[in-house]
Protein backbone atom coordinates (compact mmCIF):
# COMPACT_ATOMS: atom_id res chain seq x y z
CA UNK A 1 0.00 0.00 0.00
CA UNK A 2 1.26 3.53 -0.64
CA UNK A 3 2.17 5.04 2.57
CA UNK A 4 2.02 8.57 1.02
CA UNK A 5 -1.85 7.87 -0.29
CA UNK A 6 -2.55 6.41 3.25
CA UNK A 7 -1.16 9.84 4.65
CA UNK A 8 -3.15 11.92 2.03
CA UNK A 9 -6.32 9.75 2.91
CA UNK A 10 -5.87 10.02 6.49
CA UNK A 11 -5.00 14.10 6.17
CA UNK A 12 -8.10 14.16 4.09
CA UNK A 13 -10.29 12.02 6.62
CA UNK A 14 -9.55 14.67 9.30
CA UNK A 15 -7.42 12.04 11.30
CA UNK A 16 -5.12 14.14 11.50
CA UNK A 17 -3.52 13.58 14.38
CA UNK A 18 -2.85 9.98 13.56
CA UNK A 19 -1.75 10.23 10.53
CA UNK A 20 1.15 12.52 12.34
CA UNK A 21 2.01 10.07 14.58
CA UNK A 22 2.29 6.88 12.53
CA UNK A 23 4.63 9.05 9.97
CA UNK A 24 6.55 10.36 12.98
CA UNK A 25 6.23 6.50 14.67
CA UNK A 26 7.91 5.82 10.87
CA UNK A 27 10.86 8.38 11.19
CA UNK A 28 11.85 6.63 14.07
CA UNK A 29 14.97 4.47 12.96
CA UNK A 30 16.00 7.18 10.39
CA UNK A 31 15.99 9.88 12.52
CA UNK A 32 17.83 8.44 15.08
CA UNK A 33 20.18 7.06 12.76
CA UNK A 34 20.72 10.82 11.22
CA UNK A 35 20.83 12.48 15.08
CA UNK A 36 23.91 10.04 15.55
CA UNK A 37 25.81 10.93 12.23
CA UNK A 38 25.33 14.16 12.85
CA UNK A 39 26.33 14.74 16.52
CA UNK A 40 28.34 11.23 17.04
CA UNK A 41 26.82 10.45 20.81
CA UNK A 42 24.77 7.76 20.85
CA UNK A 43 22.95 9.31 24.34
CA UNK A 44 22.93 12.98 22.86
CA UNK A 45 21.25 11.40 19.64
CA UNK A 46 18.43 9.68 21.49
CA UNK A 47 17.67 13.04 23.29
CA UNK A 48 17.93 14.85 20.41
CA UNK A 49 15.46 12.37 18.53
CA UNK A 50 13.03 12.13 21.40
CA UNK A 51 13.13 15.93 21.60
CA UNK A 52 12.77 16.84 18.40
CA UNK A 53 9.63 13.86 18.17
CA UNK A 54 8.26 16.05 21.27
CA UNK A 55 8.21 18.94 19.27
CA UNK A 56 7.34 17.85 16.31
CA UNK A 57 4.07 16.58 17.81
CA UNK A 58 3.47 19.80 20.01
CA UNK A 59 3.65 21.64 16.51
CA UNK A 60 1.70 18.98 14.28
CA UNK A 61 -1.66 21.55 13.98
CA UNK A 62 1.07 23.64 11.72
CA UNK A 63 1.50 21.04 9.60
CA UNK A 64 -0.31 21.68 6.27
CA UNK A 65 0.40 18.36 4.53
CA UNK A 66 0.30 15.08 5.54
CA UNK A 67 2.43 14.03 2.75
CA UNK A 68 5.31 16.26 3.56
CA UNK A 69 5.68 14.93 7.28
CA UNK A 70 9.21 13.77 6.92
CA UNK A 71 10.31 16.69 5.13
CA UNK A 72 9.06 18.70 7.73
CA UNK A 73 10.43 16.42 10.88
CA UNK A 74 13.62 16.24 9.02
CA UNK A 75 13.91 20.41 9.60
CA UNK A 76 12.80 20.00 13.23
CA UNK A 77 15.41 17.19 13.78
CA UNK A 78 18.06 19.37 12.37
CA UNK A 79 17.01 22.25 14.85
CA UNK A 80 17.09 20.50 17.64
CA UNK A 81 20.26 18.57 16.71
CA UNK A 82 21.75 22.08 15.77
CA UNK A 83 20.80 23.30 19.41
CA UNK A 84 22.13 19.56 21.28
CA UNK A 85 25.13 21.22 20.12
CA UNK A 86 25.07 24.43 21.13
CA UNK A 87 24.35 23.72 24.39
CA UNK A 88 27.28 21.18 24.06
CA UNK A 89 29.78 24.36 23.87
CA UNK A 90 31.89 22.16 22.26
CA UNK A 91 34.70 24.37 20.62
CA UNK A 92 34.09 23.37 16.98
CA UNK A 93 37.10 21.41 15.47
CA UNK A 94 40.09 23.60 13.86
CA UNK A 95 38.06 24.75 10.52
CA UNK A 96 40.08 23.43 7.56
CA UNK A 97 38.37 25.64 4.70
CA UNK A 98 40.88 28.49 5.20
CA UNK A 99 43.75 26.25 5.21
CA UNK A 100 45.23 25.28 1.85
CA UNK A 101 43.60 22.19 0.81
CA UNK A 102 45.24 20.08 -1.39
CA UNK A 103 43.02 17.58 -2.36
CA UNK A 104 44.01 14.74 -4.45
CA UNK A 105 40.93 13.98 -6.04
CA UNK A 106 41.93 10.53 -6.77
CA UNK A 107 39.99 7.26 -6.63
CA UNK A 108 41.70 5.73 -3.34
CA UNK A 109 39.22 4.57 -0.89
CA UNK A 110 39.27 5.63 2.69
CA UNK A 111 38.70 3.51 5.19
CA UNK A 112 36.16 3.72 7.61
CA UNK A 113 38.22 4.91 10.39
CA UNK A 114 39.77 7.35 8.90
CA UNK A 115 36.26 8.62 7.80
CA UNK A 116 35.19 8.64 10.86
CA UNK A 117 37.89 10.86 12.39
CA UNK A 118 37.40 12.88 9.26
CA UNK A 119 34.11 13.28 10.18
CA UNK A 120 34.91 14.25 13.42
CA UNK A 121 36.47 16.89 12.13
CA UNK A 122 33.90 18.75 10.42
CA UNK A 123 31.09 21.47 11.52
CA UNK A 124 27.66 20.15 12.59
CA UNK A 125 26.24 21.27 9.27
CA UNK A 126 28.89 19.94 7.09
CA UNK A 127 28.49 15.93 8.88
CA UNK A 128 24.29 16.98 8.49
CA UNK A 129 24.84 17.54 4.70
CA UNK A 130 27.03 14.74 4.35
CA UNK A 131 24.21 12.43 6.18
CA UNK A 132 21.39 13.38 4.19
CA UNK A 133 23.45 13.19 1.05
CA UNK A 134 25.45 10.15 1.11
CA UNK A 135 23.62 8.62 4.72
CA UNK A 136 20.12 9.14 3.54
CA UNK A 137 20.92 8.88 -0.29
CA UNK A 138 18.76 12.34 -0.51
CA UNK A 139 19.33 14.28 -4.28
CA UNK A 140 20.20 18.05 -3.68
CA UNK A 141 17.01 19.25 -4.33
CA UNK A 142 15.29 17.08 -1.26
CA UNK A 143 18.04 18.14 0.91
CA UNK A 144 17.10 21.59 0.11
CA UNK A 145 14.02 21.24 0.49
CA UNK A 146 14.73 19.48 4.10
CA UNK A 147 16.80 22.13 5.31
CA UNK A 148 14.58 25.31 3.43
CA UNK A 149 17.52 26.69 1.82
CA UNK A 150 18.14 26.97 -2.07
CA UNK A 151 19.01 24.23 -4.07
CA UNK A 152 22.18 25.88 -5.13
CA UNK A 153 23.01 27.17 -1.64
CA UNK A 154 22.86 23.15 -0.82
CA UNK A 155 24.87 22.04 -3.19
CA UNK A 156 27.32 24.44 -2.66
CA UNK A 157 27.33 23.78 0.66
CA UNK A 158 27.56 19.88 -0.10
CA UNK A 159 30.97 20.07 -2.20
CA UNK A 160 32.55 22.50 0.57
CA UNK A 161 31.72 19.91 2.83
CA UNK A 162 33.16 17.59 0.73
CA UNK A 163 35.99 19.16 -0.19
CA UNK A 164 36.44 19.87 3.76
CA UNK A 165 36.06 16.12 4.58
CA UNK A 166 38.89 15.26 2.30
CA UNK A 167 41.23 17.68 3.69
CA UNK A 168 40.26 16.63 6.96
CA UNK A 169 41.09 13.24 5.75
CA UNK A 170 44.68 14.33 4.22
CA UNK A 171 44.99 15.93 7.77
CA UNK A 172 44.15 12.57 9.28
CA UNK A 173 46.59 10.78 7.18
CA UNK A 174 49.89 13.50 7.91
CA UNK A 175 48.93 12.88 11.70
CA UNK A 176 49.49 9.74 11.54
CA UNK A 177 51.91 9.29 9.39
CA UNK A 178 51.73 7.37 6.00
CA UNK A 179 49.42 4.38 5.08
CA UNK B 1 15.32 9.25 -4.74
CA UNK B 2 18.76 9.90 -5.47
CA UNK B 3 18.18 10.73 -9.57
CA UNK B 4 20.33 14.11 -10.00
CA UNK B 5 22.53 13.71 -12.30
CA UNK B 6 26.07 15.37 -11.63
CA UNK B 7 29.60 14.60 -11.81
CA UNK B 8 31.34 13.33 -8.54
CA UNK B 9 34.08 15.42 -7.63
CA UNK B 10 35.80 12.81 -5.61
CA UNK B 11 34.39 9.42 -6.77
CA UNK B 12 36.46 7.61 -4.15
CA UNK B 13 35.57 9.65 -1.24
CA UNK B 14 32.23 9.85 -2.05
CA UNK B 15 32.26 5.80 -2.35
CA UNK B 16 33.59 5.43 1.02
CA UNK B 17 31.36 7.70 2.45
CA UNK B 18 28.65 5.84 1.45
CA UNK B 19 30.04 2.86 2.78
CA UNK B 20 30.45 4.31 6.20
CA UNK B 21 27.08 5.07 6.36
CA UNK B 22 25.82 1.94 5.13
CA UNK B 23 27.99 0.23 8.15
CA UNK B 24 27.11 2.80 10.63
CA UNK B 25 23.70 2.66 9.68
CA UNK B 26 23.01 -0.83 11.29
CA UNK B 27 23.70 0.63 14.91
CA UNK B 28 20.71 -0.22 16.85
CA UNK B 29 17.87 2.43 18.14
CA UNK B 30 18.07 2.67 21.69
CA UNK B 31 16.13 0.10 23.68
CA UNK B 32 13.23 2.65 25.00
CA UNK B 33 13.58 5.27 22.79
CA UNK B 34 10.40 4.21 21.36
CA UNK B 35 8.68 4.09 24.07
CA UNK B 36 9.86 7.36 25.32
CA UNK B 37 8.56 8.73 22.11
CA UNK B 38 5.40 7.04 22.05
CA UNK B 39 4.66 8.18 26.08
CA UNK B 40 5.90 11.64 24.86
CA UNK B 41 2.83 11.70 22.70
CA UNK B 42 0.28 10.49 24.96
CA UNK B 43 1.37 13.19 27.78
CA UNK B 44 -0.14 16.41 27.84
CA UNK B 45 1.32 19.19 25.72
CA UNK B 46 4.12 21.00 27.67
CA UNK B 47 3.98 24.55 28.94
CA UNK B 48 5.65 26.37 26.92
CA UNK B 49 9.64 25.72 27.74
CA UNK B 50 11.43 21.99 27.06
CA UNK B 51 12.95 20.46 29.26
CA UNK B 52 16.24 21.39 28.32
CA UNK B 53 15.36 24.88 28.62
CA UNK B 54 13.81 24.32 31.86
CA UNK B 55 17.24 22.20 33.37
CA UNK B 56 18.92 25.15 32.10
CA UNK B 57 16.73 27.85 33.91
CA UNK B 58 16.98 25.75 36.87
CA UNK B 59 20.78 25.79 37.01
CA UNK B 60 20.57 29.53 35.87
CA UNK B 61 18.37 30.46 38.87
CA UNK B 62 19.89 28.15 41.21
CA UNK B 63 23.40 29.78 40.27
CA UNK B 64 21.44 33.22 40.50
CA UNK B 65 20.46 32.62 43.70
CA UNK B 66 23.96 31.67 44.81
CA UNK B 67 26.15 34.17 43.03
CA UNK B 68 23.85 37.42 42.77
CA UNK B 69 23.02 37.06 46.40
CA UNK B 70 19.19 36.40 46.37
CA UNK B 71 17.67 36.01 49.70
CA UNK B 72 18.79 33.02 51.74
CA UNK B 73 22.06 32.38 50.52
CA UNK B 74 24.43 30.37 52.28
CA UNK B 75 23.57 30.24 55.95
CA UNK B 76 25.16 28.49 58.43
CA UNK B 77 22.54 26.50 60.44
CA UNK B 78 23.51 28.02 63.39
CA UNK B 79 22.90 31.45 61.86
CA UNK B 80 19.46 31.72 61.74
CA UNK B 81 17.06 33.32 63.91
CA UNK B 82 16.03 31.64 66.96
CA UNK B 83 12.08 30.30 66.40
CA UNK B 84 11.54 31.83 63.13
CA UNK B 85 12.27 30.51 59.62
CA UNK B 86 15.49 28.91 58.95
CA UNK B 87 16.30 31.23 55.84
CA UNK B 88 14.42 34.66 56.20
CA UNK B 89 12.48 35.10 53.03
CA UNK B 90 13.26 38.69 53.00
CA UNK B 91 17.02 38.17 52.32
CA UNK B 92 18.37 38.16 56.34
CA UNK B 93 20.97 35.84 55.68
CA UNK B 94 24.42 37.04 54.68
CA UNK B 95 24.96 36.92 51.21
CA UNK B 96 28.29 34.79 50.39
CA UNK B 97 30.08 33.79 47.06
CA UNK B 98 29.62 30.18 45.89
CA UNK B 99 30.85 28.26 42.84
CA UNK B 100 29.26 24.85 42.42
CA UNK B 101 30.38 21.90 40.19
CA UNK B 102 28.94 19.47 38.01
CA UNK B 103 26.89 17.38 40.90
CA UNK B 104 26.04 20.95 42.68
CA UNK B 105 28.17 20.88 45.55
CA UNK B 106 30.02 24.10 45.96
CA UNK B 107 33.92 24.24 45.02
CA UNK B 108 34.38 26.89 47.20
CA UNK B 109 32.33 29.15 49.99
CA UNK B 110 33.99 32.88 50.10
CA UNK B 111 37.11 31.99 48.65
CA UNK B 112 37.12 28.57 51.48
CA UNK B 113 37.99 25.74 49.43
CA UNK B 114 35.25 22.65 49.59
CA UNK B 115 37.39 19.28 49.01
CA UNK B 116 35.21 16.41 47.47
CA UNK B 117 36.33 12.88 46.88
CA UNK B 118 39.97 12.10 47.08
CA UNK B 119 40.97 15.64 48.39
CA UNK B 120 39.12 14.80 51.12
CA UNK B 121 41.31 12.05 51.77
CA UNK B 122 44.71 13.50 50.83
CA UNK B 123 43.65 16.48 53.18
CA UNK B 124 42.97 14.16 55.92
CA UNK B 125 46.69 12.75 55.58
CA UNK B 126 48.65 15.75 55.11
CA UNK B 127 47.03 17.65 57.89
CA UNK B 128 49.20 18.13 61.33
CA UNK B 129 46.18 19.58 63.16
CA UNK B 130 42.79 20.12 64.16
CA UNK B 131 42.23 23.48 61.93
CA UNK B 132 38.54 23.05 60.33
CA UNK B 133 38.01 22.76 56.87
CA UNK B 134 35.11 22.48 54.34
CA UNK B 135 34.17 19.22 52.65
CA UNK B 136 31.80 18.36 50.48
CA UNK B 137 29.86 15.21 48.85
CA UNK B 138 26.75 12.94 48.68
CA UNK B 139 26.02 11.93 52.43
CA UNK B 140 24.75 8.51 52.98
CA UNK B 141 24.24 6.24 55.14
CA UNK B 142 25.75 2.52 56.02
CA UNK B 143 23.90 1.62 58.60
CA UNK B 144 22.56 -1.48 57.22
CA UNK B 145 25.45 -2.85 57.52
CA UNK B 146 26.65 -2.48 60.77
CA UNK B 147 24.74 -5.69 61.97
CA UNK B 148 27.47 -7.88 59.99
CA UNK B 149 30.55 -5.85 61.46
CA UNK B 150 31.77 -7.15 64.36
CA UNK B 151 31.65 -4.56 67.62
CA UNK B 152 34.51 -2.78 67.54
CA UNK B 153 36.73 -2.86 70.47
CA UNK B 154 36.95 0.52 71.50
CA UNK B 155 34.50 2.46 73.01
CA UNK B 156 35.78 5.69 72.02
CA UNK B 157 33.18 8.11 70.17
CA UNK B 158 35.88 8.81 67.99
CA UNK B 159 36.31 5.49 66.42
CA UNK B 160 32.26 4.47 65.65
CA UNK B 161 32.23 2.21 62.43
CA UNK B 162 28.78 2.28 62.58
CA UNK B 163 27.94 5.46 63.49
CA UNK B 164 26.09 5.08 59.85
CA UNK B 165 26.90 7.96 57.73
CA UNK B 166 30.01 8.86 55.68
CA UNK B 167 30.62 10.97 52.77
CA UNK B 168 31.81 10.05 49.37
CA UNK B 169 33.06 7.00 51.20
CA UNK B 170 34.82 8.89 54.04
CA UNK B 171 33.33 8.02 57.76
CA UNK B 172 32.22 10.75 59.64
CA UNK B 173 32.10 11.17 63.26
CA UNK B 174 30.07 13.71 65.52
CA UNK B 175 31.88 16.04 67.53
CA UNK B 176 30.02 16.13 70.84
CA UNK B 177 30.04 19.46 70.58
CA UNK B 178 28.24 19.99 66.96
CA UNK B 179 24.78 20.95 67.54
CA UNK B 180 23.87 22.07 64.09
CA UNK B 181 25.51 18.74 62.24
CA UNK B 182 23.69 16.51 64.85
CA UNK B 183 21.98 13.65 62.88
CA UNK B 184 18.67 14.68 61.43
CA UNK B 185 17.61 13.16 58.40
CA UNK B 186 21.14 13.47 57.14
CA UNK B 187 21.74 12.07 53.32
CA UNK B 188 21.89 13.50 50.10
CA UNK B 189 24.76 16.38 48.75
CA UNK B 190 25.93 18.35 51.60
CA UNK B 191 28.22 20.04 52.92
CA UNK B 192 30.19 20.10 56.59
CA UNK B 193 32.92 22.03 58.36
CA UNK B 194 35.04 19.52 59.43
CA UNK B 195 38.30 18.74 61.63
CA UNK B 196 40.75 15.88 62.07
CA UNK B 197 43.57 15.29 64.77
CA UNK B 198 40.74 15.59 67.31
CA UNK B 199 41.73 16.48 71.06
CA UNK B 200 39.64 13.21 71.91
CA UNK B 201 42.49 11.46 70.54
CA UNK B 202 44.66 11.53 73.32
CA UNK B 203 43.07 9.15 74.66
CA UNK B 204 42.41 6.42 72.48
CA UNK B 205 44.57 3.21 73.13
CA UNK B 206 48.40 3.51 71.62
CA UNK B 207 47.22 0.57 69.09
CA UNK B 208 44.17 2.90 67.65
CA UNK B 209 45.65 6.01 67.93
CA UNK B 210 46.00 6.84 64.02
CA UNK B 211 42.68 5.66 63.30
CA UNK B 212 41.46 8.26 65.98
CA UNK B 213 43.34 11.14 64.35
CA UNK B 214 42.00 10.52 61.10
CA UNK B 215 38.66 10.56 62.18
CA UNK B 216 37.02 13.07 60.44
CA UNK B 217 35.03 14.64 62.91
CA UNK B 218 31.85 17.03 62.02
CA UNK B 219 31.75 20.46 63.64
CA UNK B 220 28.55 21.92 61.88
CA UNK B 221 27.16 21.60 58.82
CA UNK B 222 26.44 24.17 56.12
CA UNK B 223 23.42 24.94 54.33
CA UNK B 224 22.44 26.62 51.15
CA UNK B 225 18.90 27.27 49.77
CA UNK B 226 17.29 28.85 46.86
CA UNK B 227 14.80 31.25 46.04
CA UNK B 228 12.44 31.10 43.20
CA UNK B 229 9.25 30.91 41.21
CA UNK B 230 5.92 32.41 42.98
CA UNK B 231 6.51 30.99 46.64
CA UNK B 232 8.93 28.91 48.37
CA UNK B 233 8.57 26.19 50.91
CA UNK B 234 11.28 25.09 53.78
CA UNK B 235 13.12 23.07 51.58
CA UNK B 236 13.77 25.93 48.93
CA UNK B 237 11.84 24.67 46.31
CA UNK B 238 9.34 27.05 44.38
CA UNK B 239 5.40 26.41 45.77
CA UNK B 240 4.43 26.61 42.68
CA UNK B 241 5.75 26.87 38.66
CA UNK B 242 3.79 28.58 36.14
CA UNK B 243 0.60 28.57 38.18
CA UNK B 244 0.49 24.49 38.86
CA UNK B 245 1.00 23.64 42.45
CA UNK B 246 3.94 21.67 43.22
CA UNK B 247 2.76 18.68 45.70
CA UNK B 248 5.09 17.90 48.81
CA UNK B 249 4.98 14.83 51.17
CA UNK B 250 1.28 14.15 51.95
CA UNK B 251 -0.56 16.23 49.06
CA UNK B 252 1.30 14.08 47.02
CA UNK B 253 -0.30 10.75 48.38
CA UNK B 254 -3.59 12.55 48.40
CA UNK B 255 -3.26 13.14 44.79
CA UNK B 256 -2.28 9.98 43.55
CA UNK B 257 -5.23 8.27 45.40
CA UNK B 258 -7.79 10.61 44.13
CA UNK B 259 -7.26 10.88 40.57
CA UNK B 260 -7.00 7.36 38.74
CA UNK B 261 -5.36 8.73 36.03
CA UNK B 262 -2.37 8.95 34.21
CA UNK B 263 -1.86 12.74 33.87
CA UNK B 264 1.21 14.55 35.38
CA UNK B 265 1.59 16.75 37.85
CA UNK B 266 4.77 18.62 39.63
CA UNK B 267 6.21 16.99 42.87
CA UNK B 268 8.53 18.58 45.14
CA UNK B 269 11.49 17.32 47.38
CA UNK B 270 14.33 15.33 47.95
CA UNK B 271 15.88 12.85 44.93
CA UNK B 272 18.18 10.41 45.95
CA UNK B 273 19.58 7.62 44.69
CA UNK B 274 21.18 4.89 46.92
CA UNK B 275 25.02 3.94 46.36
CA UNK B 276 24.27 0.88 48.40
CA UNK B 277 23.87 -2.61 47.75
CA UNK B 278 19.88 -2.68 47.76
CA UNK B 279 19.10 -5.06 50.80
CA UNK B 280 17.82 -8.23 50.13
CA UNK B 281 14.99 -7.74 52.15
CA UNK B 282 13.79 -4.72 50.45
CA UNK B 283 14.56 -6.59 46.78
CA UNK B 284 11.16 -6.73 44.93
CA UNK B 285 10.38 -10.28 43.19
CA UNK B 286 10.17 -10.12 39.33
CA UNK B 287 6.33 -10.04 39.50
CA UNK B 288 5.98 -7.14 36.83
CA UNK B 289 8.85 -5.34 35.08
CA UNK B 290 6.91 -1.95 35.97
CA UNK B 291 8.23 -2.40 39.49
CA UNK B 292 12.19 -1.69 39.90
CA UNK B 293 13.59 -4.27 41.61
CA UNK B 294 15.07 -2.23 44.26
CA UNK B 295 12.25 0.47 44.65
CA UNK B 296 15.16 2.11 47.56
CA UNK B 297 17.44 3.25 44.14
CA UNK B 298 15.60 6.12 43.48
CA UNK B 299 13.19 7.86 45.45
CA UNK B 300 11.68 11.18 45.87
CA UNK B 301 11.40 12.18 49.86
CA UNK B 302 9.27 10.13 52.30
CA UNK B 303 10.11 6.51 50.94
CA UNK B 304 8.65 7.44 47.41
CA UNK B 305 9.87 5.24 44.78
CA UNK B 306 10.36 7.09 41.56
CA UNK B 307 11.16 4.83 38.20
CA UNK B 308 13.37 6.84 35.76
CA UNK B 309 12.75 5.10 32.52
CA UNK B 310 13.85 7.87 30.48
CA UNK B 311 17.08 8.93 32.39
CA UNK B 312 15.23 12.23 32.93
CA UNK B 313 17.43 12.48 36.05
CA UNK B 314 20.78 11.67 34.29
CA UNK B 315 23.32 14.02 35.23
CA UNK B 316 21.39 15.35 38.04
CA UNK B 317 22.87 14.92 41.69
CA UNK B 318 21.09 14.21 44.54
CA UNK B 319 19.29 16.87 45.75
CA UNK B 320 15.86 18.91 46.07
CA UNK B 321 14.05 19.21 43.07
CA UNK B 322 10.38 19.83 41.20
CA UNK B 323 9.72 16.48 39.04
CA UNK B 324 6.99 16.47 36.80
CA UNK B 325 5.63 13.04 37.03
CA UNK B 326 2.87 10.67 36.61
CA UNK B 327 1.30 7.91 38.72
CA UNK B 328 -1.14 4.92 37.20
CA UNK B 329 0.27 4.48 34.32
CA UNK B 330 -1.41 2.37 31.76
CA UNK B 331 0.94 -0.52 31.91
CA UNK B 332 -0.25 -0.72 35.30
CA UNK B 333 -3.24 -2.63 34.99
CA UNK B 334 -1.34 -5.51 34.10
CA UNK B 335 0.56 -5.83 37.72
CA UNK B 336 -0.88 -8.80 38.88
CA UNK B 337 -3.73 -7.88 41.72
CA UNK B 338 -0.88 -8.30 44.51
CA UNK B 339 1.37 -5.81 43.19
CA UNK B 340 -1.14 -3.65 41.53
CA UNK B 341 -1.33 -0.84 43.76
CA UNK B 342 2.08 -0.55 44.01
CA UNK B 343 2.19 -0.06 40.48
CA UNK B 344 -0.37 2.33 40.32
CA UNK B 345 1.27 4.08 43.02
CA UNK B 346 4.95 4.58 41.23
CA UNK B 347 6.07 7.67 40.25
CA UNK B 348 6.87 7.86 37.00
CA UNK B 349 9.36 11.03 35.81
CA UNK B 350 8.08 12.63 32.72
CA UNK B 351 11.35 15.84 33.63
CA UNK B 352 13.35 17.62 35.84
CA UNK B 353 11.09 20.89 36.48
CA UNK B 354 13.75 22.18 38.90
CA UNK B 355 16.38 21.65 40.78
CA UNK B 356 16.88 23.07 43.56
CA UNK B 357 20.07 23.26 45.91
CA UNK B 358 21.56 22.05 48.90
CA UNK B 359 18.94 21.26 51.43
CA UNK B 360 17.92 23.43 54.14
CA UNK B 361 18.15 22.06 57.60
CA UNK B 362 15.02 20.02 58.68
CA UNK B 363 13.43 22.44 61.53
CA UNK B 364 14.27 20.82 65.07
CA UNK B 365 11.86 20.76 67.55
Amino acid sequence: MDVELVRAEGWATEDRDTTVRLALEAELTGAYRLAWWILRDAAAAEDAVAEAMLRAWERRRSLRDGTAVEAWFTRILVNVCRDTQRRKMRSEPALLRDAVIAIDPGVDLVDRDEIDRALARLTHDERMLLALRFGRDLAVPEIARRLDVPEGTAKSRLHAALAHLRAAVEAGRRDTGPR
Amino acid sequence: MNQEPREPVDPGLERSLRRYYADTALRPVPVGLAGRVRGGFERPARRGMSLATLAAAAAVVVLLAAVVGSPGLVGRGDERPSGGPLVSPTGAAPTRSVSFDARGIPTTIDGEPVLTGADIGRHVTAATDDTPFLIGGTVESVAIFCAMIPAYPSPNPLLQPCNGLQIDGYRLVWSPSSSSARGIDLSGPMILRVHVHDPGAASCPTTQRADCEQAIVVDERIFLSTTTGTGRDVEGLPTAIEGEPVLVGGDIDARVATIADGSSFLVGGFVHRSATVCPRAVLQPPVNPLLPECPMDLQLEGGRTLVDEHSSLAGFGDGPMVLRVHAHDRRATACPAGVRDRCERLLFVDAVAYQGSLRLPVAQP
